[in-house]
């Protein structure tokens, strides 16, 4: 009875609104420096760090390393499973909202 | 946690998740830039290559328009913060233009050799048009610079 409702389909990793705002940061775009993701999200270096760790873990972001002159950097991004979760979770969200909403 | 959502905190994780991808991507930068200058670069190339008469000449010239421009927008792409999203998905559509254009460049030397065209503006400068079409087609397509 209860398996019908909308909170059945939000994703456990994305509750946490750190990681949502991180994958949120990177839905739109192909890839983000880490420190652009960092100041768009307003958390700590260590406290991202984490956090991209559990979404890269669950195989929702990835990581890539390099140089740009002198300094390394780090770029992250969206894969398939990442777009797909989030595409998944924000459904389950507006529905919770109710249909009218459409953002 | 899920349990005690309501509409209110569903919407407002819902304003939030639209205001940090949009504000994300309003920084993005696509590879429009990049295939205008390579379009430019490789168009221009051919041209030195139909119209300077000495060969080692032709050669150095040919190879710093093709180098030197893509060396600079291949620097300028990587430093990019954010890059766009570019369509056409999947990223196949840019090698499909690259390759496209790197057959019709091929052609257009083999037939200016071999026609014995050197100098014709009437066959080098179409071919340099026909050349940088691909690129300046996916350029167009792509969403901003």
């Amino acid at each position: 009875m209860t398996g019908n409702h909308p909170r059945h389909e939000l994703d456990e990793l994305l509750m946490h609104p750190v990681r949502l705002s991180v994958v949120a940061a990177l839905a739109g775009v192909e890839r983000a420096e880490f420190a652009l993701v960092r100041d768009t999200v307003e958390v700590t270096d260590p406290m991202l760090s984490k956090q991209v760790a559990l979404l890269e873990g669950a195989g929702y972001v990835g990581v890539h390393k390099g140089r740009v002159g002198r300094r390394t950097r780090t770029w992250l991004g969206l894969t398939a499973d990442g777009r797909e979760a989030y595409g998944r979770h924000l459904a389950a969200l507006r529905a919770i909202a109710g249909d009218a909403f459409t953002a | 946690m899920a349990d005690g959502m309501s509409p209110e905190q569903a919407r407002a994780a819902l304003d939030r998740a639209a205001q940090l991808s949009r504000r994300v991507e309003s920084r993005a930068r696509s590879m429009k830039a990049y295939s205008l200058v390579n379009a430019a670069a490789w168009a221009v190339s051919i041209l030195a290559f139909g119209f300077i008469e000495s060969i080692p000449v032709r050669l150095v010239v040919w190879l710093a328009l093709l180098v030197l421009p893509l060396v600079g927008v291949v620097s300028w792409y990587r430093r990019q913060p954010v890059t766009a999203v570019s369509p056409p998905r999947p990223r196949g559509g840019w090698v499909i233009y690259s390759w496209t254009m790197m057959v019709v460049y091929a052609i257009a030397v083999i037939v200016g050799q071999v026609a014995d065209l050197y100098g014709e503006p009437l066959y080098w400068v179409p071919a340099a048009v026909v050349v940088a079409a691909p690129l300046t087609i996916l350029a167009l397509r792509l969403p901003r610079a």
